[in-house]
């Protein structure tokens, strides 16, 4: 994952500078898990989320706040995970929900796969 | 100059200049074609795409259930994405945006799926992008657009009510 602070402007200046040259253009807690399913694991799954080099740090971090509803520490935990271990179980649940989530961190563009938990 | 801001009542001031909008009023229609063209041999499809299950069959019956809701959100967030973007107001060579908080998170998303079609086309493979980049290359402007584009998203980020890490300035 990649960080974006620009606050202090000057690289962000020079960014701009090369637009305004352009012509127009061309063209760690443990992982959740489910209230309702922590008796039935050999129906549990993992929801694990992928390092990948374009999304940012802190927009990770968000979705995972906003989706699952987390802390910022608890958040900033698996986001870390991701970034240093390649991949986090970020949740662990019945399939049916899982593939929910799956959807929605794929609509956040976050590269998010389903493995059976003992698998 | 860039600047974001939440108002009161939940929506978001983007001022951005205006080579910057040109750019943003073109990338939704490069990303519909790369939505309802889906040709998953190439990478920027299974970026947008990506898989469920490393398991052929669970994948295909997954894709087969679900692949279609992702197809839908992403037309329609382009919908309102552009819709959002023509409604902005244009004063010398700055623009400004406004994007209504019940529209945020749609944009929000749209405006990452484009960091990633302009990520993927770049062929980024690195944490350290930025600093590998050199700008004499000939793909220097897509990748500033890139660079600028993850600043938004940084800016928007910072500007709702979700708290996010401190990582340092740079």
């Amino acid at each position: 994952m990649f960080v974006a602070i620009l606050y202090d402007g000057s690289y962000l200046d020079f960014v701009l500078a090369m637009f305004a040259a352009a012509s127009a253009p061309e063209i760690v807690e443990q992982p959740s898990v489910d209230q309702e399913t922590r008796s039935s694991p050999d129906r549990l799954w993992n929801v694990i989320v992928w390092n990948d080099p374009i999304n940012l740090m802190s927009y990770v971090t968000y979705v995972f706040q906003k989706l699952f509803g987390y802390s910022l520490q608890k958040a900033t935990t698996l986001m870390l995970e991701v970034h240093n271990e390649g991949r986090s179980i970020v949740v662990t649940t019945e399939r049916e929900k899982g593939e929910y989530y799956v959807g929605r961190l794929h609509t956040y563009g976050l590269q998010a796969t389903l493995e059976k938990v003992g698998e | 100059m860039l600047d974001v801001k939440r108002q009161d009542d939940g929506r978001f001031v983007v001022q951005l200049p205006m080579p910057v909008l040109l750019h943003l009023k073109l990338l939704p229609e490069r990303l519909r074609e790369v939505v309802e063209n889906r040709d998953f041999t190439d990478e920027i499809v299974r970026r947008l795409f990506p898989t469920a299950y490393r398991d052929n069959a669970k994948e295909t019956e997954y894709r087969k259930l679900l692949g279609e809701d992702l197809v839908d959100r992403k037309l329609e967030s382009i919908r309102i994405f552009e819709e959002v973007i023509a409604a902005s107001t244009i004063q010398l060579d700055q623009a400004a945006i406004t994007i209504p908080a019940d529209r945020f998170e749609t944009w929000l998303c749209l405006l990452n799926d484009f960091r990633l079609l302009l990520g993927t086309e770049l062929d980024i493979k690195e944490d350290l992008w930025r600093e590998d980049f050199d700008e004499n290359d000939p793909r220097a402007e897509k990748f500033f657009l890139l660079h600028f584009l993850s600043v938004l998203e940084e800016h928007l980020l910072r500007a709702t009510e979700v708290p996010l890490p401190e990582f340092g300035g740079e």
